[in-house]
């Protein structure tokens, strides 16, 4: 009796199990690689996945949520070896997207541009950022410029609130007069016991953000599309400018100190904790801010004049990742219909309002949303003509160069015009072996 | 008698197939399963990685590009694998000399304690059980210049300016990582020397005593040369680690600042899978199993000429 109680219970088991699989069998697996893993961003995939589900019955789709460093790993190895996801979000840039390009293992999405109308829907600049060799292998998703964060309470403790003024043109963004009036705010800070601003420069992909803000002020955007797609070149005296700013502002004492040795997450903390009066970094850390600040209404961010009275008012911008989807992936159509789904103007509102991204979306309006005024001046800020984040469009023996000089540069191991120099080096080495990213 | 003798012969070749058949089997038996293992695991992707050695190859796309020892001749002129070398080299002398010291002058003292002597060889001993990944994470927290004890102490002492990010500056993060490291290895040392310790003969040390040697010479005279195989021992496991240390630079420095800590592994690592250069990195990859390979080499003949 027990026995045939035992065969029963497992023949039971066997064929709820084969019709569970059965089951699973019927739905099409659509693998999706993404690195939503904060929590506003990643529950809003979550949502948009359940929706698309609901909507989709014979469609399962299997989100694998990585960070950076982990997809930059496995990412490249899974697509060649056939193992990789239907559809990911990676960065973009010659030194990422590039070689898979290259590789073959990424669908052209040029033509899909035109039929679910991507080309009228994303702004002109960010797919750029995805196109290689005339052809558009990714979606953008989010536009991101670097900033200033600014503590209102303690800029007034120092009674230098006066300096922040409205941007001409455009009331809602805030700037200042000159960059005089930043090292007054920097100086006062120090001398109160602050750091003035906040630095951890361990991943030096920090100082890289620096550095390209830097270069904005100095050179602007027509002077670097000059070396990226013209003969201009990376030992010019304006890169050598930026990074003397760059290398002053830590001479006298306006960074973290041993900022090399601290993290971006320890360096953010500062910061948070009301111990630096600024950080310099990018809109991307809007959403941190909002979480992590014991009072988010003191916080407000401002963007930097530039140098040269001639260039306008600016920052260093990218696209962060972008989605693509496999050449072999076996779903592309329902990949291409996921993709739309989450790219279409509805989806960038929560994208904007749920997940505090700003989505590559042409005409933007930012009274259409219910945002906070800080978000506010985010998507006002992303109209402004911004320059590029470097680190994305360049190939990697260049950020190898420019991440190590940041570096060098604290420790005063190297000097501006090594760095500059080390950075030329790169390029050309990069440019005479086909590595560098060609738009067109 | 003729066919006999064919006979005899015939069952005699018999006999020695069957018994070559049941040594192959006997080797295969025994062989075997390690094979499985060693040929698809250890020994395809050596050979792979020495065939790739020759190529230019970025990871991903279907082409590798033959070009020769171009990638050899490039290791040669590159001033990041100089620095990779040389930190080899540092972290080869510091792990010889600090581990090694410290670790023969405990087991010293360990050996005179007559109670508690488990107690204490277990708690040197203690560290070498920690994985590395974890002991760079808590020597990383000890040097954070915000947070960590070492800054503090040299804050409360009145040296503030020795409360800096060292794992930050050029000139001090490989010593740092270095320190850290070692730390691990000395009650590895301190156990293998005072296994040895416990080997020389008493009444060799009696004679010494006797002919008027003091304490310092008859342990140079008497008790290092009775070493000697644990030395051996320490210094080819030393040496061979050295080599092939990444774990804890990667989790601690990542090779920085500006490449300054790196190590032909982390480099190796950089090379192939964030510069998309896995070519070179094999190249570096092969550089770095000759060099272990001829170290030890080197070290185990000196050994044997010497005994």
């Amino acid at each position: 009796m027990k026995r045939v109680t035992l065969t029963g219970l497992v023949g039971s088991a066997a064929v709820v199990c084969m019709s569970g699989s059965a089951l699973a069998q019927d739905k099409t697996v659509v693998t999706v690689w993404d690195q939503f893993f904060s929590d506003a961003p990643n529950a809003l995939m979550d949502s948009f996945v359940a929706e698309f589900e609901a909507a989709h019955p014979g469609v399962n789709i299997e989100r694998n949520v990585l960070d950076t460093d982990a997809i930059r790993a496995t990412l490249p190895t899974a697509l060649a070896s056939g193992s990789g996801p239907d559809l990911f979000y990676y960065d973009a840039g010659p030194a990422f997207l590039g070689p898979l390009v290259d590789a073959g293992l990424v669908a052209d999405l040029s033509d899909e541009y035109e039929t679910l109308g991507w080309d009228e829907l994303l702004v002109d600049w960010a797919v750029e950022r995805v196109t290689f060799n005339d052809r558009i292998w990714g979606v953008p998703n989010e536009i991101e410029y670097t900033n200033v964060y600014f503590n209102k309470n303690l800029l007034d403790d120092l009674g230098l609130g006066n300096l922040i003024v409205s941007a001409a043109g455009n009331e809602n963004l805030l700037t200042l007069n000159s960059m005089d009036d930043f090292a007054t705010i920097l100086t006062a800070a120090k001398d109160s016991g602050l750091v003035p601003v906040s630095f951890g420069n361990r991943d030096p992909g920090r100082g890289g953000h620096l550095f390209s803000y830097f270069l904005t002020l100095t050179a602007g955007k027509d002077f670097v599309d000059n070396i990226l797609f013209g003969d201009g070149t990376w030992d010019a005296p304006e890169v050598v400018a930026a990074w003397e700013l760059y290398k002053q502002y830590n001479d006298e004492g306006f960074y973290t100190p041993s900022a090399n040795a601290i993290s971006y997450d320890e360096g953010n903390a500062l910061f948070f904790n009301n111990r630096a009066g600024t950080n310099i970094t990018g809109t991307w850390l809007v959403a941190d801010v909002m979480d992590q600040v014991a009072d988010p209404e003191s916080i407000d961010f401002l963007l930097l004049p530039s140098v040269n009275d001639d260039l306008p008012l600016s920052a260093a911008a990218g696209i962060g990742s972008t989605f693509a989807i496999s050449e072999s992936s076996d779903n592309k159509d329902i990949a291409l219909e996921f993709l739309d789904f989450i790219m279409s103007k509805e989806a960038g509102q929560r994208w904007l309002e749920d997940a505090s991204i700003v989505p590559p979306i042409a005409d933007l309006n930012s009274q259409d949303f219910d945002l906070s005024p800080m978000m506010q001046r985010v998507v006002m800020g992303a109209s402004l003509p911004l320059s590029y984040n470097l680190d994305v469009v360049m190939p990697s023996e260049w950020n190898d160069a420019m991440k190590s000089g940041t570096q060098s540069l604290l420790d005063g191991s190297s000097t501006a015009q090594d760095v500059a120099k080390a950075q030329q080096t790169a390029w050309e080495t990069a440019k005479s072996e086909g590595r560098i990213w060609k738009a067109k | 008698m003729q066919s006999k003798t064919y006979s005899s012969s015939k069952a005699f070749d018999e006999g020695r197939r069957k018994k070559a058949l049941a040594l192959i089997g006997r080797y295969a038996l025994f062989l075997g399963p390690a094979l499985l293992v060693y040929l698809p695991f250890l020994l395809y992707p050596l050979v792979q990685t020495f065939v790739l050695s020759f190529h230019e190859w970025n990871g991903v796309s279907e082409a590798k590009l033959f070009v020769g020892l171009d990638n050899f001749r490039r290791a040669f002129d590159d001033d990041i694998f100089r620095i990779s070398i040389t930190n080899n080299g540092i972290w080869v002398v510091a792990s010889i000399a600090l581990p090694m010291f410290f670790g023969l002058i405990l087991a010293v003292m360990l050996s005179k304690v007559q109670t508690g002597q488990r107690v204490y060889t277990g708690v040197f001993f203690a560290p070498v059980v920690i994985n590395l990944i974890v002991v760079g994470l808590v020597w990383g927290l000890i040097y954070n210049p915000l947070v960590g004890p070492l800054g503090q102490f040299f804050r409360a002492i009145g040296y503030p300016q020795l409360a800096q990010g060292w794992l930050g500056n050029t000139s001090t993060a490989t010593p740092a990582i270095v320190l850290a490291g070692n730390w691990t290895f000395f009650g590895f040392c301190t156990v293998i020397f005072l296994q040895g310790l416990r080997t020389v003969n008493p009444e060799q040390i009696e004679a010494a005593m006797m002919d008027g040697a003091g304490a310092v010479q008859r342990f140079r005279y008497v008790t290092v040369p009775a070493l000697s195989n644990q030395v051996t021992l320490l210094v080819v496991i030393s040496v061979i680690g050295s080599f092939k240390v990444f774990d804890i630079v990667y989790v601690m420095t990542k090779g920085g600042p500006s490449h300054a800590s790196e190590v032909i592994a982390t480099y190796m690592y950089w090379q192939s899978f964030e510069n998309g250069r896995q070519g070179y990195g094999a190249a570096l990859a092969v550089l770095l199993t000759l060099l272990v390979a001829g170290a030890s080499i080197a070290l185990v003949s000196l050994r044997e000429r010497q005994n």
